[in-house]
């Protein structure tokens, strides 16, 4: 899977319009930021990548699928969402194995406890997940986010809650995402990492896709755009 | 790690053995959840407890507590049975775990059948205690092949239980007031069952025992879950779509 796009999708919950033609394609080894006010749409437009929630009208496309056969893709995809998605009486380590056996992992233990390790849960991986700090129940999502080894990784604000240590670790492991071809959609509101990472940004103000940056951005001038589309748009 | 490549290859179309595993997987991992907490076992283990000990006094006087035997063991296990059904996808919904089932690339009816799987064991262990209260406070004389009839019925209504209320439960992982609105679907469609094991159960209490009629309840109660498995196989992914 190369390649997953959002095409003139609109999504509407009840009386509310989330989302209104937002068309966006994600590209295998580019980090694509999403950002925009709080409402705007993102976590939304994220769900409908997750193929978890279906577009109320346009079509979601992932690879050489079929829009109709979208959930096909499951299963190349990783998503870390605000929820950690794990179970608070699992270790950290059983956690992850779970996920890694029900995505086919060949070798899900040593792939787990590589993949805490690397996140830096090696001390706390046999400790039940509910005793995390927020910044490891974050990293702990990340690990099994990953353990499926996605093509697609939905990132919902990974920096939330991380020091400035796991912060750095993440930035890392999201480059090296990169670098393997992954395709990384990702929010956030923080914009020196979204700086650092993203290859190009999407701007989302009330439901519309207001701005698509192809191209990478300083923070400085990140913050300028992103002032001028979306509190301009206000 | 770093090196892990992204190109894993995706789980191939799911054949019944891959559906069973994966449902394995997840009851294992239910059970391993309440094995810590001992919460679903203690609560529904103690309810179901306290209404047969209710019973057994609010009968005492009765000349024939055989009579009323069958429908105290029933409710018992329908009563008991809705508390920890809510409970096993309220643990689903802390953390959204749920979404991260969906999202994974297991069969869907794996997740479901990993559910009545989970369902099945707990009520089974309350069973464990509720039946030999039942036993105990009644007085009850049984020959020995009655109580295998007794166990096979038992076991065909609990299965329909497990598989009417898993259902269910997972429909209302979302609503508001979703203890309520559980017991309100969950009775109507399990009183069927519930009816036909009843009559069964008092069919075991006569003096003489007519295996005719036994034979049909069993029969009806295997057709009841066979008839509610098949379907909600098949409409569990469309009820959990958001």
């Amino acid at each position: 899977m190369k390649r997953a796009a959002a095409k003139s999708v609109t999504k509407i919950y009840g009386a509310q319009r989330a989302l209104h033609k937002v068309s966006l394609t994600v590209e295998a080894g580019r980090v694509t930021a999403l950002l925009g006010p709080n409402g705007a749409g993102k976590t939304t437009l994220l769900w409908l990548f997750s193929t978890l929630s279906a577009p109320s009208s346009g079509t979601m496309h992932f690879g050489d699928l079929p829009p109709e056969r979208a959930k096909e893709a499951r299963g190349r995809i990783g998503l870390l969402s605000h929820a950690s998605l794990t179970y608070g009486d699992l270790s950290g380590l059983e956690n992850v194995i779970f996920f890694g056996r029900l995505y086919g992992a060949p070798n899900p233990e040593d792939e787990a406890k590589a993949l805490l390790v690397e996140f830096g849960l090696e001390e706390a991986m046999h400790r039940a997940a509910k005793t995390y700090s927020r910044g490891m129940t974050q990293r702990l999502g990340l690990a099994r986010a990953l353990i499926g080894r996605p093509a697609l990784v939905l990132l919902d604000e990974p920096f939330t809650g991380l020091d400035r240590a796991s912060t750095r670790t993440v930035i890392e492991r999201i480059g090296i995402l990169r670098d393997q071809g992954a395709m990384v959609l990702m929010i956030s509101h923080d914009m020196e990492t979204t700086a650092e990472l993203a290859d190009e940004v999407a701007i989302l103000v009330r439901g519309k896709l207001k701005d698509h940056h192809t191209g990478r951005l300083d923070a400085a001038a990140l913050r300028e755009r992103y002032a001028s589309v979306a509190e301009g748009a206000a | 790690m770093n090196e892990r490549a992204i190109t894993a290859p995706p789980k191939v179309e799911a054949g019944i053995l891959d559906v069973l595993r994966d449902a394995l997987f997840i009851a294992n991992k239910d059970l391993r959840v309440e094995w810590r907490s001992k919460e679903i076992l203690l609560t529904t283990g103690y309810f179901g407890l306290f209404v047969v000990l209710v019973f057994s006094f609010s009968f005492v006087a009765g000349a024939d507590k055989e009579s009323v035997v069958p429908g105290i063991l029933w409710v018992s296990i329908a009563f008991s049975g809705a508390l920890g059904l809510g409970r096993v996808f309220e643990r689903e919904k802390e953390g959204d775990c749920i979404r991260a089932l969906l999202l994974s690339p297991i069969a869907r009816p794996s997740i479901y059948l990993g559910k009545v799987l989970g369902v099945l064991v707990f009520m089974i262990a309350v069973q464990l205690v509720v039946l030999p209260a039942v036993w105990f406070f009644f007085n009850l004389r049984m020959p020995l092949e009655r109580v295998g009839y007794l166990l096979v019925t038992v076991g065909l209504g609990t299965i329909g239980y497990a598989i009417v209320g898993t259902l269910l439960a997972a429909m209302l992982i979302r609503a508001r007031s979703k203890d309520v609105l559980l017991a309100i679907v969950l009775y109507p469609l399990i009183l069927p069952m519930l009816i036909i094991g009843v009559q069964a159960t008092g069919t075991l209490m006569e003096p003489k025992l007519a295996l005719d009629e036994l034979g049909i309840y069993i029969r009806v109660l295997g057709l009841y879950d066979v008839v509610f498995l098949v379907a909600n196989l098949w409409i569990f992914e469309p009820l959990l779509m958001d």
